[in-house]
């Protein structure tokens, strides 16, 4: 973790500011009168302004912090960041301090009562974030207005901390998926003559009931589907058109939402075991399988970004490279005008995202 | 976490109450009985605050309370500044205390109590304050660190709270599930401990530095002269300063009631004639300061016996002629009083049960309360009003060396200190009369003439080393004080002994009241002169001060009359309470088994009657009470039946009535030998079933009507209540015969 570059600001709060006139009128009764016992009264309130001073500014000094956050999310999930407050100094204690994000001022992710000395103090807070992209997680301020509540102390960390931001992912289901080819069967790896050999796995929403080992699944207390013969034909290639058509309107929101749909189709599709190539009018990503395949086709679609209206057509270029006759196909656009649409003979029609059911 | 805060704060706030009660405590107005104020507080806080959130009536209450004390306080306000805001501050935290707090009323209070201590500062403490300062300084930075941690931990409750890594964890992080609570939050907040103590010790130094090395400025901010800025109120004093000038406010506060029981009622007994009511008198001018010289010599004795204090006539002396008047005299307030007063010339004293005077100075006859059970004392007075005939007044000779007992005294009471041409102005106005009294009435008659001296209550400062010169001469103006002191001294300079007496000038008459309401602007200094064979002789040579009869004079009259009569029926009937059984009825019981004098534990008890009218006063203020202490039972049962289950969800009226009734079928069941305590209505239902003895369908039907009130909003009236409540009774069925 980066260090941070420190800045330390103090101002006076309500409390504050009601001592400060409390002292001021002491004096000024004490000068008046030339009575000592309001010099005293005044000697009381002044050390309280004075070690609140003191104090609140001290209290942020000699603090390590370090922030972890994960490495990527996806996108309106809400996830975990950690953050973790060293106490440096080898004797004094440091209490009540507040954590709040530099952007939204009065408003506490964490709070820390008190560390000791040589001790530190970790603190966990949930974070969302609304937009995919490599973002970065706001600063923090260390606050407190220890020991009176007079003095408010803030110190600013600068920590850079950045986390990838996938496009939100559900479990996607749609009459189009039902007709790929391999649609319902599910692969079997088969070893020896003779010798029926089968996996099992998990049951995921959407498998064939048909497939559901009842007898595995009593026995251990989950649903688990048999493995088949793995198909080749189990290969869909997602054509995602991220041309910029100025005639959508909204198009920034269409196309997040034909992200997220290619998102949810991709891995829903690598949940079956399917494998998965991705072509847009600019990038040719592989066909993959598995969860790997998944992490590269999140991270790629959460740095996807608008292509130029008149770069290629990725129809053309999708059946320039996969082979037709193995590979399945299916055509995101984030053009309404486009959705049901058959833009080319051969091509299943654009994937209506008003017909696919999310689990 | 905030249990352990919460109780920091808490301890912190009585100790830093306490220690501003302390602080008033060692003020002369108030004494330590203050301090049971805050131990009530800090005693009863946690009840109140229970009932605060339970109950609406008891916070309907308080607001009316809240409400009548504002109307109350605001304009006493006006007639005791300091003392009002005392109240006010005093008020303020009581309502705080039996409320429940967040830490806004937290912090209020902590506002309170250092109120407190400015207001002792502003009252001349004694010493003891300089002990009241720091603890009150240490208890200030532990009550509002830990109410600042409070605040902190309750703004955060429903947030992240941070985990303390264990030690040996030096670096990196621990997945939230793996990292341990250091066992015990209170140990966090232990730790913190050390920081405050250190803190603390800081804060006190660092005071007493403040106070060290804050710059004085002795000039005062707005600067100061010597015109009259100084300003006194009316009342009487232990000493008389001639010198001094300034305003002299009306007081018109109430010292005491009069009342004279041998007159006729409702009649005011002394229509036409001036009172005086005597406290002391002074015998000695040094200066510019009267003050009193008292001698062992007896020349007229006062004993002691009992209960009463009454003078003997010695020495061939006799008490001048007049009629014997009785007073009953309530005083409001002993506390600094240079005595008590009653009518001059006074024969005896009886004060009441709970009061003991003593004679403090025979030559100036001056009595003072020695003890008393309150700041208020009733006595009884028997004074002769002199009504001697001006011949015999004109006769007394002047030859003083056979009517004083002892030269000494002579020189005291003819110690005439003043200026020559002083001395030549009494003579000039004495020289052509023989007779002492006849020289008094010159001199008397010469100080009232309006055209050559005004009375008045506001005058700069005279010269401290000759003030009657200077008033004679130079001024002609001033109060009662100039005017006596100079009637005295110029009769002193003629050979006529003279002393200058303090106390009260007349009173105001109420008729509904039946007595003389005499207030502290009726304070006044008078001459007494002494005539052989007849005593010491009152003249007044001053004029008469003007009475405001302002409206707000006039209301203020009226709200010190009305706190007196309350103070004096406070003291009549509680203090002074002496009705009840009559311990001479059962002496007989006492007889063989112990022996006494009846008559002296007559004289010296209080008498007490058997079935006396106060009796039923008593007891009708017992049932009040009662009846006080049942309503408030009442509510507290009636609240701690409202069960919140969360935000929002009261009781309705027929739910309190179906779960009463549950409770009660419940408590009937267990009594038939079925316990329903553990088990739902349901289940109750089906045990009952099973018991013979026990008629089911009226379970059923009360179970019923239960149900539907508490969980289907249907009513449960009050009549149905009842019946529910009587078919109770009859769910036990007699036995089948055999």
């Amino acid at each position: 973790m980066k260090r941070r570059k420190r800045e330390t600001s103090r101002r006076i709060t309500r409390p504050g500011q009601v001592f400060i006139i409390c002292a001021l009128l002491a004096l000024l009764a004490s000068w008046n009168s030339g009575i000592n016992l309001y010099y005293l009264i005044f000697g009381a309130i002044a050390s309280f302004i004075v070690f609140s001073f003191i104090l609140s500014k001290r209290t942020l000094m000699k603090l390590d912090v370090a922030r972890e956050a994960p490495h990527a999310v996806n996108r309106y999930e809400n996830f975990g960041v950690l953050i973790r407050i060293a106490n440096l100094r080898h004797y004094l204690t440091v209490a009540s301090i507040r954590i709040e994000n530099a952007d939204a001022r009065g408003i506490s992710i964490g709070y820390i009562l008190s560390i000791p000395a040589r001790r530190a103090a970790q603190v966990r807070y949930t974070q969302m974030f609304e937009r995919r992209g490599s973002r970065k997680l706001p600063q923090i301020e260390l606050v407190t207005s220890f020991p009176f509540g007079l003095i408010e102390a803030r110190r600013r960390i600068n920590l850079e901390t950045e986390v990838l931001v996938y496009p939100r992912v559900r479990a996607a289901r749609t009459s189009l998926l039902d007709q790929l080819r391999g649609a319902g069967e599910l692969p079997r790896v088969a070893q020896g003559p003779g010798d029926e050999f089968f996996s099992l796995r998990e049951y995921i929403p959407g498998d064939d009931l048909r497939f559901i080992s009842w007898r595995a699944s009593a026995r251990t207390g989950t649903l688990y589907v048999k493995e088949l013969e793995q198909q080749t034909s189990r290969y869909v290639v997602i054509v995602f058109d991220t041309r910029m058509q100025a005639s959508v309107e909204n198009f920034a929101e269409q196309f997040e939402e034909a992200v997220e749909l290619a998102a949810s189709i991709v891995i829903t599709l690598l949940n079956r075991q399917y494998r998965v190539a991705i072509v847009t009018p600019n990038t040719w990503l592989r066909e993959g399988e598995g969860t790997a395949q998944g992490i590269k086709v999140l991270e790629f679609l959460a740095r996807i970004e608008a292509s130029e209206p008149d770069a290629a057509d990725p129809f053309t270029r999708a059946l320039e490279e996969a082979d037709r006759h193995n590979a399945s196909f299916l055509l995101v656009s984030p053009d309404p005008a486009q959705w049901g649409e058959l833009l080319a003979p051969g091509f299943p029609r654009v994937l209506d995202p008003r017909e696919v059911v999310y689990a | 976490m905030p249990n352990f805060s919460l109780r920091t704060v808490r301890i912190s706030l009585a100790i830093m109450t306490l220690s501003g009660y302390l602080a008033l405590a060692t003020t002369s107005m108030f004494g330590p009985e203050i301090t049971l104020i805050p131990l009530a507080l800090i005693s009863s806080m946690r009840m109140f605050e229970r009932l605060d959130e339970k109950s609406a009536y008891y916070q309907r209450i308080s607001q009316i309370v809240s409400l009548a004390f504002t109307i109350v306080i605001v304009p006493y306000l006006f007639t005791d500044l300091i003392l009002g805001l005392t109240a006010v501050v005093i008020y303020v935290q009581i309502h705080l205390f039996l409320h429940k707090k967040s830490v806004k009323e937290y912090r209020y209070l902590f506002l309170m109590a250092f109120f407190l201590l400015v207001d002792a500062v502003a009252q001349s403490p004694d010493s003891a304050f300089g002990l009241v300062v720091p603890i009150f300084v240490i208890s200030a930075v532990w009550a509002f660190a830990s109410v600042q941690i409070y605040a902190e931990a309750e703004a955060n409750k429903n947030g992240n709270i941070a985990d303390l890594l264990p030690a040996e964890h030096r670096r990196g992080f621990l997945p939230p599930e793996v990292a341990q609570w250091v066992t015990g939050q209170r140990r966090d907040q232990m730790s913190v401990a050390p920081v405050l103590s250190a803190v603390s010790i800081g804060c006190v130094v660092a005071t007493l530095l403040f106070f060290l090395f804050t710059p004085r400025l002795d000039a005062g901010i707005f600067g100061r002269n010597n015109t009259i800025t100084n300003t006194t109120t009316t009342g009487l004093d232990d000493r008389v300063n001639l010198a001094a000038g300034g305003n002299i406010a009306a007081d018109e506060a109430p010292v005491f009631l009069a009342r004279f029981p041998a007159m006729p009622q409702g009649q005011e007994p002394f229509p036409n004639q001036p009172l005086y009511w005597r406290v002391t008198s002074f015998n000695r001018l040094v200066g510019a300061e009267w003050d009193r010289v008292a001698d062992d010599f007896i020349y007229i004795e006062w004993r002691s016996r009992a209960s009463r204090i009454e003078r003997a006539e010695a020495g061939g002396q006799t008490a001048p002629p007049g009629r014997e008047v009785v007073q009953e005299i309530f005083l409001q307030d002993t506390h600094n009083a240079p005595g008590i007063p009653a009518l001059a010339n006074l024969v005896k004293l009886f004060p009441s049960a709970t009061v003991r005077l003593r004679l403090d100075d025979r030559e100036n006859q001056t009595f003072r309360v020695m003890e008393s059970t309150s700041e208020g004392v009733s006595y009884r007075a028997e004074s002769r009003i002199p009504e001697v005939p001006r011949e015999r007044l004109v006769a007394a000779s002047g030859d003083y060396a056979r009517g004083f007992d002892g030269e000494r005294l002579m020189d005291v009471f003819t110690d005439a200190r003043i200026s020559e041409r002083a001395r030549a102005l009494a003579t000039s106005l004495t020289e052509r009369f023989d007779s002492p009294y006849e020289k008094a009435e010159a001199i008397q008659a010469h100080l009232r003439d309006p055209s050559l001296y005004a009375y008045t209550t506001s005058l700069e400062s005279l010269s401290s080393a000759d003030p009657v010169d200077d008033f004679l001469f130079n001024t002609r103006r001033g109060h009662c004080e100039l005017f006596a002191s100079s009637m005295c001294m110029m009769l002193r300079s003629v050979g006529v002994p003279a002393r200058v007496a303090s106390g009260y000038r007349d009173g105001d008459w109420s008729a509904t009241d039946g007595a003389y309401i005499v207030r502290k602007r009726h304070a006044h200094l008078w001459v007494e002169a002494y005539f052989n064979n007849i005593g010491w002789y009152p003249f007044d040579p001053s004029g008469e001060a003007e009475i405001d009869n302002s409206a707000w004079a006039v209301f203020m009259r009226m709200l010190g009359r009305y706190s007196l009569m309350a103070r004096y029926v406070y003291y009549r009937d509680v203090i002074g309470y002496s009705s009840g059984l009559q311990l001479g009825n059962i002496v007989n019981f006492s007889i063989g088994l112990f022996r006494f004098d009846v008559d002296l534990m007559r004289s010296s008890l209080p008498t007490m009657k058997f079935f006396s009218s106060g009796l039923p006063a008593f007891l009708i203020l017992l049932c009040i009470a009662i009846a006080i202490l049942w309503g408030f039972l009442m509510m507290y049962r009636s609240a701690s039946l409202k069960r919140r289950a969360g935000p929002g969800l009261v009781f309705s009226e027929d739910q309190i009535r179906a779960t009463r009734v549950y409770g009660l079928l419940k408590r009937r069941l267990l009594a038939l030998g079925v316990n329903g305590h553990t088990v739902s209505a349901r289940e109750l239902l089906e045990e009952v079933q099973t018991n013979p003895s026990i008629d089911a369908a009226a379970v059923r039907h009360i179970l019923r009507a239960y149900s539907d009130a508490r969980f289907g909003g249907r009513p449960l009236k009050r009549e149905t209540y009842r019946e529910l409540v009587s078919a109770l009774k009859s769910i036990k069925r007699d036995p089948q015969p055999q």
